[in-house]
């Protein structure tokens, strides 16, 4: 029995790659380097020179292909001055009786948090956003950055304790 | 109490849910434990980073359009490199298979000066090569040539210069070499040398040269300059065939010249410098009424006018 092969090549497959991956790649560049604008272009590369060589990659591979392209493709990118994360704060209930004074420490507190998490190094970063933000497990995130589980709790605890350094007991 | 600071990836470990409820107690009711559980509730408010699949896509097959890959750099081994390991094995082999036999060799459009272990200088013009025996130079200075070379003799012993057209033997002088498929020429700038081809011997004094080719042999001719002009990167003919004028201007420049339609056993008189081939070619080719046209970068066509 023949298994019929699916080709990258056909438009078809070619977006339900881009669905299935995608956003997970963006993402997942986004906690690397903190910056959205250089995630969106790696994204791009990658997903266009899997494109071009869509007759050489089957299928079954195109996702190892194209994390190792966005890999690839980060370390040859001079690194710009790292931009501070721009997620958003999840809205504040209108209904809430929270006093003013709350909300400003608050949005303070945020603030300073996100600025730690900008400043954090790239490899401490990506494994704390992918555990914390993606709830992947460290052995997830062990294969995905192809190092050891215990490296990755290194990383992790590293930036914890970073994290910890720059916010202040409130 | 464990201290978690210390302790192999505590925190790690702790989000993990790996620590033990011992463990766990104790931490809780430290006071680092709430500003952690500050951190983390802090990390969960923020949004996973949006991305906008559709629209994203439709820009994609756009980019695909006009997307063209980077050449992928290849990083090559150096040239320079691969002549230094080149050089390097015919050194070492030459060592091997010939022990004290020292070899120089010059490739097209180069020329070489060195000094022999008795302070004897030698210019080796393009495409040649001398060979000697390094450690008994000095009891027996004798040397094999290939090509063409000119010889600063220091005074001394019998010093040869061994050729496949003759051997040449002096006591302390300059002189010029050319030995060449079938012509054997010597020039003669300082003090006396002997040159023996077959029976024939011939012993040329200051200004005196010589030349042979099969079919004329040991011609005694005069000069008038004070060492040979290639060393200065003037190459001279005095009513020699075109073949021979072309074949140096291919050691010279490293380049192919093809003799098209040419008579090329046209004798040639005159000369042409090193230093930029249109000029050689236009010197030598012009007055012969001769064109030249260059088929590509190193190759050269003839014909005649």
């Amino acid at each position: 029995m023949t298994k019929k092969t699916v080709s990258v090549c056909e438009e078809k497959v070619y977006e339900q790659l881009y669905h299935d991956h995608a956003e997970k790649i963006y993402r997942y560049l986004c906690y690397r380097y903190g910056d959205i604008e250089k995630a969106h272009d790696i994204v791009q590369d990658s997903f266009a020179k899997l494109w071009v060589n869509c007759s050489k990659v089957i299928f079954e591979a195109a996702k190892s292909f194209l994390y190792k392209v966005a890999n690839n493709a980060s370390l040859n990118e001079i690194r710009s001055q790292k931009t501070m994360l721009k997620y958003q704060a999840t809205t504040q209930k209108t209904y809430t009786n929270e006093s003013p004074e709350f909300q400003m420490e608050e949005k303070e507190f945020m603030d300073r948090l996100n600025r730690a998490i900008s400043n954090l190094k790239d490899r401490q970063r990506e494994v704390f956003l992918l555990s914390r933000m993606e709830k992947k497990t460290y052995r997830e995130i062990a294969e995905i950055l192809d190092i050891s589980v215990k490296a990755v709790e290194k990383r992790m605890q590293l930036a914890l304790l970073n994290l910890r350094k720059s916010i202040p007991n409130i | 109490m464990s201290d978690y600071k210390k302790d192999n990836n505590f925190l790690a470990r702790w989000l993990a849910g790996e620590i033990t409820e011992e463990e766990k107690k104790v931490f809780e009711k430290s006071k680092d434990y709430l500003a952690y559980k500050d951190i983390l509730n802090g990390v969960e408010r923020f949004d996973q980073p949006t991305f906008d699949t559709i629209q994203n896509l439709i820009k994609q097959k756009e980019y695909n359009k006009t997307y063209q890959e980077k050449k992928t750099k290849v990083i090559s081994f150096k040239p320079w490199l691969y002549a230094a390991a080149a050089i390097l094995l015919v050194i070492v082999s030459i060592r091997v298979f010939n022990p004290n036999q020292t070899v120089v060799t010059t490739e097209m459009a180069q020329t070489q000066t060195l000094k022999l272990p008795d302070n004897s200088e030698v210019v080796l013009n393009a495409e040649s090569s001398i060979s000697y025996e390094a450690e008994s130079f000095l009891e027996k200075r004798e040397l094999t040539l290939k090509g063409q070379a000119y010889f600063k003799v220091a005074k001394g012993s019998k010093f040869v210069v061994k050729t496949k057209n003759g051997d040449i033997a002096v006591l302390g002088t300059q002189f010029d070499v050319f030995s060449r498929t079938q012509k054997l020429e010597v020039h003669c700038f300082e003090g006396k040398v002997q040159v023996s081809q077959q029976k024939e011997q011939v012993i040329l004094t200051r200004g005196k040269a010589v030349k042979s080719t099969p079919a004329q042999k040991l011609l005694l001719f005069d000069i008038q300059n004070q060492n040979p002009s290639w060393v200065n990167g003037i190459t001279h003919f005095k009513e020699v065939q075109l073949k021979e004028v072309i074949s140096e201007l291919e050691r010279q420049f490293d380049v192919k010249i093809k003799p098209g339609n040419i008579d090329s056993q046209r004798m040639f008189t005159g000369f042409f410098d090193h230093q930029d081939i249109k000029k050689a070619l236009q010197t030598c080719f012009e007055p012969m009424n001769i064109n030249y046209t260059f088929t590509n970068d190193n190759t050269i066509e003839l014909r005649n006018k």
